[in-house]
This record gives structure tokens, sequence and C-alpha cells, in this order.
């Protein structure tokens, strides 16, 4: 028993992580219309902004508000240097898909050559697991639960409560309404990249915290349980993303439990075909994307 | 100010619009007076959708010049427009389906962040419908609902000038006149009102000026009496629209 309750601990450590990760995927496609192929390499920019961060001797929290800010101003920039152009212009999928995965390329051969190729690994203390209700946690794995909810709560008070969230919900809903409607949509949606990009990066730091060492593909390979999270929600959903990310985080980790870890990834895709199958827009979606909480 | 000394709410001279390559509207050049309604009539497919989208700024014109309340505003984006008093409520999509009733109201104000209570509450007023429907989803709403949203939504904005692309469409008569009776009282508080009609009568009856569109061509322009007494282009125009909407 205590075997399946530590899984399912796990899992839902995981599942946060998947959560913060696939909501930032899923609110930037749903505002620009862009699936960005190098949003793992936003969670990989957070865990080295920590990194640099702990060199230079600061601490973690430190470090996760420095990964999260270089994670923001990566994605601002990614949107408003290269993307937005593509998105004006109208571009079909296949370009924006190019150009996102042209970019992850560029991003994690340029995280490589500054940080070299061998696997690194944060500093974090006090690994001691304790027993919260049926599961075992460590004090890590405690604080990225606890952030990530936090971080969770954020995003959705954001975008129920604000003119922001309000705006970014219209944009994803009807972009020329929004315009009529006097929203200044060019400047949300930047936003939107930037906020999302801080997000991802948080993600990273956490992520980059639960393992043991990690490197210039973190994020990448962090991608596919983000996408299958996404999209199983009904992309451009939050709650679609949360509800996703459970399903993902949880029965990956106790499938992997007892079979190997390496079938993680395989069982997250099984998910993901089996959900389409049954609902081809995702489990959440009425008709068509559309950012609601 | 004009020749004649009153400041016209929109002035569009020479309006060439089109999309990509094709050119749908050709040279259009028209006068809106404030606290009037003007009609633009025309067969499907004659431009009058791609021409309120040309005066809202959402398709830039290839030539020719746009001026709202005397103030130069060709190529001007369209959020910019609306924070310069001037509504839009287009043809189709024009509610936001997922958000509800009240939020749609809510972004109706992005304009206008301390004052907009006493806007709601004026909508309200004018929409008594609305204020019972506030907490649903837009996506439930019937079809005259929706229309009813959609004006909502734009006069939130407190426009001076309000386009309007078919208001009626779809609506049973009774709700039809419904609008109509909404669109005259939005004249009678002072605004502007730009609308695409199908129903040639109602345009008729209840317009100050009507604009006739015919292959992205003005055709006439004039009073709806003058269309009316006008024989042949009213056969030959209204004929033509009473078969396309009954077919
Ligand atoms: N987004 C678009 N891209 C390319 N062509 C378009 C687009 N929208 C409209 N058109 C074309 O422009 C022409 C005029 O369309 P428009 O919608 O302005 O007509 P309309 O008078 O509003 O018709 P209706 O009475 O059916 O609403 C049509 O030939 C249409 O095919
Ligand atoms: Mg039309």
């Amino acid at each position: 028993m205590s075997t399946l309750t530590d899984a399912i601990g796990y899992g839902l450590v995981s599942a946060i992580l998947i959560a913060l990760s696939a909501s930032a995927f899923s609110l930037q496609y749903s505002v620009s219309g862009v699936p960005n192929f190098a949003h793992g390499d936003l969670l990989t920019i957070g865990a080295y902004g920590a990194l640099v961060a702990q060199r230079m001797g600061l601490n973690l929290a430190a470090g996760a508000a420095i990964g999260g800010i270089s994670g923001g101003i990566f994605g601002w920039l990614m949107y408003r240097v290269v993307l937005r152009t593509f998105v004006r212009r109208g571009a079909r999928l296949v370009f924006t898909v190019a150009v996102t995965a042209g970019i992850a390329l560029i991003l994690e051969n340029s995280i490589g050559l500054i940080f070299g190729n061998s696997n690194v690994n944060l500093v974090v203390a006090n690994q001691v697991a304790r027993h919260i209700g049926p599961f075992l946690w460590t004090n890590t794995q405690l604080v990225i639960l606890i952030g990530g909810a936090v971080l969770l709560g954020a995003l959705y008070f954001i975008l129920l409560r604000t003119d922001f969230g309000r705006a970014i919900r219209a944009i994803s809903d009807n972009p020329d309404l929004a315009r009529a409607s006097g929203v200044r949509v060019e400047r949300t949606v930047q936003m939107t990249w930037l906020m999302c990009g801080a997000l991802a990066a948080l993600a990273g730091v956490a992520l980059a915290m639960s393992e043991p060492n990690f490197g210039i593909y973190l994020g990448s390979d962090f991608l596919l349980v983000t996408f299958a999270a996404a999209i199983i929600g009904g992309i451009g959903k939050v709650n679609g993303a949360v509800i996703g990310a459970l399903i993902i985080g949880v029965v990956t980790e106790v499938s992997g439990s007892y079979l190997s870890a390496g079938f993680k990834q395989v069982c997250a895709i099984t998910i993901l075909v089996i959900v389409l199958l049954v609902r081809p827009n995702g489990l959440l979606n009425i008709q068509r994307a559309g950012a609601e909480a | 100010m004009t020749e004649t000394g009153v400041e016209l709410a929109m002035h569009a001279r020479s309006l060439v619009l089109g999309y990509g390559d094709s050119r749908i509207i050709h040279e259009v050049t028209l006068r809106a007076e404030p606290a009037s309604i003007t009609a633009i009539l025309g067969p499907n497919g004659s431009g009058k959708s791609t021409l309120m989208k040309g005066l809202c700024g959402l398709l830039p014109p290839v030539s020719g010049r746009l001026e709202l309340f005397g103030k130069d505003v060709t190529g001007w984006e369209t959020s910019k427009l609306v924070r310069n008093s001037l509504g839009y409520v287009p043809q189709v999509k024009n509610v936001f389906s997922s958000l509800t009733v009240r939020e749609n109201l809510d972004l109706g104000a992005a304009t206008c962040r301390p004052l907009c209570h006493e806007r709601m509450e004026r909508v309200f007023e004018l929409f008594p419908d609305l204020h019972v429907a506030q907490k649903k989803t837009a996506r439930v709403l019937s079809g005259g609902q929706r229309n009813m949203l959609a004006l909502g939504r734009a006069l939130m904005t407190e426009p001076r000038l309000l386009l309007v692309d078919e208001p009626t469409a779809g609506l049973s008569p009774k709700y039809a006149e419904a609008v109509w009776d909404h669109l005259i009282r939005i004249r009678e508080s002072g605004l502007g009102v730009i609308v695409v009609e199908q129903n040639v009568e109602a345009a008729l009856e209840n317009a100050d000026a009507v604009y006739l569109l015919v292959s992205g061509s003005v055709a006439f322009e004039g009073s709806g009496s003058d269309l009316a007494s006008d024989v042949n282009l009213a056969n030959s125009f209204l004929g033509g629209v009473d078969r396309k909407t009954n077919g």
C-alpha cells in the first residue's frame, strides 16, 4: 500500500510542476496562436538562472526570483523580437512551429556554450522525508507543492479578477472584438508572454530542485508531458491544464513506480491519445480554444 | 467643420479597402452626421461589412482618408479609435461567448476605469434583460439577447458614434423592431449611428440618411424617402434584396 500512496504523493508534486508549465504554454498559445516549441527552454533558463544566483552566493529563494525574471525576459523577447512578425502576418501553424523549434535549438546550444554540456545541480538543503497524511514528502517537495499552489492561485486571481486577466481571456476568445472594446491587444499579448515566461521559468527552478542534477535538456525533456497536459485539458484553458496535469502527473508516477521510470513518457502519450480519441478537443473544450480559467 | 458648418461624426473620403490583393471597396465617400442614423444597404457580398471594418480600423485602408469628429484618424488602430469615441458591433462573433454578460460589459469599460458603474447602470436601464442575465455565460444567450449584449458592450465604451453591422439579422420581426427602438433611443441620446441593415423597409423608415452599396461602390445616397421614390433603383435593388433575404 505504502508504495502506491508514495507514488501518488510524488505524482502530486509532478502534477503541480506540469500544471505550472502547461498553464503557461496554454495561455501563450491562446493569446497568440503560437504553440511554443521553445517553451521547455524557458524552464531551462529558469533553472540556470537559479544556478547562477547560487554560484554568486545567493540563496535559493533569490535564485528562484532571478530564474523567474530571466524566463520572463526571454519569453517576452521571443515574442517581441521573433514571433510577433509571424503572428501579425497570420502565418500558418507549420511556420510558427518551425520557428519556435529553431529558437529551442539556438537556446539549448547557447546554454551549452555558456555552462558546458555536463550536468549541474542546485544545492538544496535538508532532504528529510516526512509523512503528511498518507503521503511521504521531502521538505523540498513540500516547498514545491506549496509554492506551486500559491503561484497557481495567483494565476487564477489574475485571470479572474484583474483587468489584465480579463483582457487575456477576451483576446483568446475574440481578438477583434477585444480591439473594439478598447483593449490594448498588442501590449496585453506581450505582457502575457512575459508573465508566462516567468511562470515557466519558476516551474523550471522547481523541476531542477526536484532532480539530483540537470543539463541543457531539462526543460525540453519536460515538453512532452507539458503538451500532453495542456492538450488533454483542452488547450487554452488553465482549468484544463491543471486537470490534465493531475492526470498525467499522478498516472505517470504511479505507472513509473510499478513499471520502469522510462515508461513515464510512453504513459503520457498513451493517455493523450486515449483522451483525444474520446474527446477530440480535450476534456474541457466545448467548441474552440478560448482561455477560461 | 464642413462647408455647412456642422461637424460630421464620420467622414470617409475615397476609401479603398480590400483583403490581400483583392479590392472590395472602391473609392467610397461617406458622411455620417452626429445624432442621426445613417443606414448602409446593399445586396449580400456588396462589401458592407468590409466597409464597416474599414471605418473602425480593423482593416487598414489601401488609400483614402478617414475623419472622426473632424480629426484625421486614417490608419489608427481600432483600440485607439475606440478610446476616441468610436463604438463598433460586428456582424458575427459580436460577443465574447466564453465570458459572462457582466464581463462582456466590463470589458467594454476597459476605456473608463473609475466611471464604469454609471455606464453599466445606463446600459442595464436600456436593456433590463441583461441585468437579469448578468452572471450567465454569453454562449447560452438567445440570438436576441446576444444582439442586445453586443450593443450594450459597445455602448460601455461610451462612443459618440456607433457602428452596428446587421443588428437585426436572424431576429424575429418583434425583436428586430425592439433593436430599432433601441437604435432610435441611442440616437435620441445624441449619438451618431451607422447601421448596416438588410431589412430595407426598416432602414428607409428609420434612418436619416441612406447609402446603397453595390459591388463595393456607392450606387445611391440620400434620404430614405428619396430612395423609396426612386422607382427604378428601388425596384432593381429592393427586389434584389427581397429575393436574397427570402431565398
Ligand atoms: N476576410 C476576408 N478575406 C477575403 N475576402 C473577404 C473577407 N471577408 C469578406 N471577403 C469578401 O469581400 C466581399 C464582401 O464581403 P462583405 O462581408 O463585406 O459583404 P457584405 O455586404 O457584408 O455581405 P453580407 O450581406 O452577406 O453580410 C465578399 O466577396 C467576400 O468574399
Ligand atoms: Mg456583412
